[in-house]
């Protein structure tokens, strides 16, 4: 047994007062009667039928010790000890990924590991001081050095669920660095999954075990004339056979229901087909409650299935040709003939010639442009010299490549259009917005240039192609919890603002859009909502649980490790018993009111 | 004490009474001694057939010569009985209001004086301590002054070993022995009613208690002082408290009259706070002591 607060020891001469006052109260009147004969009888009768009838008198005396006592006792906040535990300097660690969700008896991992991290806190020595770490995709360091147990504990009560991919032991370098920082310490990791304590002292303890549980493990859709077919794979992680109903929706439309029947660990996938197209989202459901909530559902978004048509008039360029080919999402046309009446694409693109009539709708690309064309005034040929691409939105991820050309002409640049590449002050290609077209060109042939050969090429054709056809990128058909959902695949767009499947909306600044969006903590459908161009848009990210948070989730039981260490920073501690200690006295108090009370 | 301690009225009633001795006679085999006052007072109490050795003189020829048969006149006996009187002297007798001690005093005065009027022989004992003081053996009315001046100036002191003093007496013959006493003795009570029933005497115990002793009005924490030892106990004087020394006081009397059944004697509970007359000639009466 030992104490927290032993200055409250201090107050027991106290007990002496008590003493003494029934002392000084116990002087009784003195009476002097014919015999004690029958007194003594009365007196001895009642001895005889209670043994502790001796005590009677002294009784509520007594009761009053122990209450002061105890009461004496709760100040100094006693514990009792279950030989060495843990004290000094103490690094608790605790996994929250989404494994830590799993249900057991009525508690999810995470909520068991923050009771037993409080009541470690909580029955720790005074001098202790804490560290808190929690592993979600990253290892973050809640705080350090804090000596306050209060705040310690709420900020364990702090941590909230994620149902992120995480894993202690890839963050075990991070945890060792954390502990060597003292002179000794000891480690506390509250895990479901085996991790072993390598050279740290402490304790692993494990929160991982059976349960029962099948999972979405993966969602999937392919396209066809006859619509979406979707493919689900179910993944029974439980030591029993289970048996599921799993439910496919179209946004918030139930679309069909199947039983699922599988053995331990067996997985199957589902096909749903003939989805009709037009749903912005598709997401899947196992109806039945298990021991983890989190991998019963997943979501998917279908791309758009619209491709941008690309008109290139080109006498001959491979380079060209190559490149436009390998977008994804363009389906580019070629002629020579520069009589035709074009109409109808998203881009024409003029390589080295112009035809009589330009088209009316669509974007333009001019590269090397005649003296034909209304746009530009192209001097004389001039030698040229080395190109740099120059910063811009359009020259994403070329920013500061550079090629050499070999010759080019004079071309000045339009005021509309801004520059991307230059050679010396001469600007060699430009974009811009003319009379609401969107127009770009280049003032040099790609054949008098290195610049096919050079890695930047095809991404400034991208480049420029994404930003004449507006075509967006298309993002993934669904991410992971954790991940950042990446939010650069177009510019300019204002008032862009971000709604996650709780209904909480995010506003994000045009800064911040190439970040991305990474709270992507919560399950389900985002929305951002923006605005472009004066025209409001709307994209839709799905979200879902990682495969192997539930997979890992029910790998079996393990037993953790203890690690005594040296024996430094250890300091006797044990179960805190004042709460109990004080629930006797009031106890003990009401007893003592009784005992008064019958006694008068 | 004189005779001035009796009203005269009071005296005239006790003339009118007698210490019951029935028992005395009921048990009576003829050769106790005979009254010297016999002659005139022989009465004639019943006849009984005749039996071999009874006195040819008691026949009664009379009846003879009616129904021929031999039939014997029977005589109550008047005898001459000796009455002990036992006063317990221990302090605790000198308690109470008003005191026992002297409703003691007058009880033994009272009965001396019944004892003297009836021509009996009177015999006071003072129980002291171990120890035992005994008056002269006193006979006929005239003797009740060195009665009552014996019973005057009586120190009330010590503790009395009941057991120890009563066997320190020497019966003649047999008797009627009267105890007055709180009986809060030390030794055990039932050897003297032993002691005195091997001697053949007709046991009385006259319990006297004070009103304090019989319901005690104490309240609260005291420490009681025993006024015999100077003992000291320390007693809380709850409900159930009371309610035990009730139950005790019962007991005790119970045992008390248990016992003087058991010895063929009487017994009665007295409180000083009674008056001489009530006891005389109403409890005494009722338990047929007096008559």
């Amino acid at each position: 047994m030992g104490f927290n607060n032993l200055y409250a020891l201090g107050l027991l001469p106290l007990l002496g007062l008590i003493i003494l006052m029934y002392m000084l109260k116990q002087q009784h009147e003195e009476m002097e009667i014919s015999s004690l004969y029958l007194w003594k009888k009365v007196l001895a009768q009642s001895e005889v039928k209670k043994p502790w009838q001796k005590l009677k008198n002294n009784i509520l005396m007594l009761m009053q010790l122990m209450a002061a006592f105890l009461i004496i006792m709760a100040l100094s906040n006693p514990f009792l000890t279950r030989g060495k535990a843990l004290g000094g300097n103490i690094v608790i660690v605790i996994d929250r990924s989404g494994s830590m969700n799993a249900y057991h008896e009525g508690s999810t991992r995470l909520d068991i590991a923050k009771s037993m991290a409080k009541k470690a806190i909580g029955e720790s020595d005074n001098t202790s001081v804490f560290t808190l770490i929690s592993i979600d995709k990253t290892a973050n360091v809640e705080f350090s050095g804090v000596t306050d147990k209060y705040q310690a504990i709420r900020a364990v009560e702090g941590l909230e669920k994620t149902n992120m991919s995480g894993s202690v032991k890839e963050h075990l370098s991070l945890i060792k660095a954390v502990y060597r920082q003292f002179e000794s310490a000891n480690v506390l990791i509250y895990t479901d999954e085996e991790v072993a304590l390598e050279d740290m002292s402490g304790e692993v303890i494990a929160l991982g075990g059976y349960g029962s549980n099948v999972g979405i493990g993966h969602i999937s859709y392919s396209q066809d004339s006859e619509g979406y077919t979707a493919l689900v794979r179910v993944e029974n992680t439980s030591q029993e056979p289970e048996k599921r109903e799993l439910a496919l929706y179209g946004e918030d439309k139930l679309l069909e229901l199947m039983d699922v029947e599988l053995a331990p660990g067996e997985s199957s996938s589902i096909l749903f087909e003939n989805i009709d197209r037009g749903y912005k989202y598709l997401w899947a459901e196992l109806t039945e409650e298990d021991a983890l909530q989190e991998d019963n559902r997943a979501f998917l978004v279908p791309e758009s299935t619209e491709p941008k048509s690309v008109l290139l008039f080109s006498e001959k360029n491979i380079f060209l040709e190559k490149a436009l080919s390998s977008i994804e999402g363009l389906e580019v046309y070629k002629t020579d003939d520069v009589d035709i009446t074009a109409e109808g694409y998203d881009l024409y693109i003029f390589d080295g010639i112009t035809p009589t009539k330009l088209p009316d709708d669509g974007s333009l690309f001019f590269i090397n442009p005649d003296e034909d064309n209304p746009y530009f005034k192209p001097g004389e040929t001039i030698e040229g010299g080395r190109a740099d691409v120059i910063s811009h939105d359009l020259s994403k991820n070329i920013d500061g490549f550079s090629f050499y050309i070999g010759k080019m002409r004079t071309l000045e640049k339009p005021y509309w259009a801004d520059a991307l590449i230059q050679v010396g002050k001469n600007t060699v290609a430009g974009a811009g917005i003319y009379g609401g077209k969107k127009i770009a060109y280049t003032a040099f042939d790609i054949h008098d240039s290195d610049f096919p050969l050079d890695a930047s090429f095809p991404i400034f054709m991208y480049n420029m192609a994404a930003y004449l056809t507006d075509m967006e990128e298309q993002g993934k058909s669904y991410y992971f919890s954790g991940e950042t959902i990446p939010l650069n695949f177009v510019s300019h767009i204002q008032e862009a603002v971000m709604e996650n499947p709780d209904g909480n909306e995010t506003s994000i600044s045009e800064e911040l859009l190439d970040y991305g969006y990474d709270n992507t903590n919560s399950i389900g459908i985002y929305k951002l909502s923006y605005k472009k161009d004066e025209n409001a848009g709307e994209r839709v990210f799905a979200v879902n649980f990682p495969r192997e948070e539930g997979i890992n989730a029910f790998q079996g039981q393990w037993e953790g490790e203890r690690e005594a260490g040296d024996g430094r920073g250890y300091s006797i501690m044990g179960t805190n018993l004042q709460v109990p200690i004080i629930i006797f006295v009031v106890l003990l108090l009401a007893a003592e009111w009784m005992v008064y009370i019958r006694g008068n | 004490m004189g005779n001035s301690i009796f009203e005269p009225e009071f005296l005239k009633r006790l003339e009118r009474l007698a210490l019951n001795m029935e028992k005395l006679t009921a048990a009576g085999s003829g050769g106790l001694r005979k009254s010297r006052a016999k002659g005139n007072s022989v009465e004639f109490s019943d006849f009984r057939e005749y039996a071999y050795g009874d006195d040819l003189r008691r026949v009664d020829w009379n009846a003879y010569g009616r129904f021929e048969k031999l039939y014997v006149k029977l005589f109550m006996e008047e005898r001459e009985a000796m009455v002990n009187i036992f006063l317990d002297c221990s302090k605790s007798i000198d308690f109470g209001t008003p005191k026992k001690s002297v409703l003691g005093i007058q009880l033994a005065a009272a009965i001396g004086f019944l004892a003297l009027n009836n021509m009996d022989r009177l015999c006071i004992n003072l129980l002291k301590k171990d120890t035992m003081v005994s008056s002269n053996v006193l006979g006929g009315r005239g003797q009740f002054d060195i009665c009552a001046a014996f019973l005057d100036n009586i120190q009330f002191e010590g503790t009395t070993n009941m057991d120890k003093a009563i066997k320190l007496k020497k019966f003649g013959g047999r008797g009627l022995s009267l105890v007055i006493s709180d009986f809060f003795t030390q030794g055990p009570l039932e050897d003297f009613m032993k002691y005195l029933l091997y001697y053949r005497q007709d046991i009385v115990l006259l319990h006297v208690l004070s009103p304090d002793e019989l319901n005690p009005q104490l309240q609260g924490q005291l420490r009681l002082k025993d006024s015999e030892t100077g003992e000291m106990v320390d007693v809380d004087l709850t409900p159930s408290i009371y309610d035990k020394y009730q139950q005790t006081l019962n007991n005790f009397k119970s045992s008390l009259k248990e016992m003087a059944k058991k010895y063929g004697g009487a017994y009665v509970t007295i409180s000083s706070n009674d008056s001489l007359e009530k006891i005389l000639f109403e409890d005494m009466i009722t338990t047929q002591i007096i008559k």
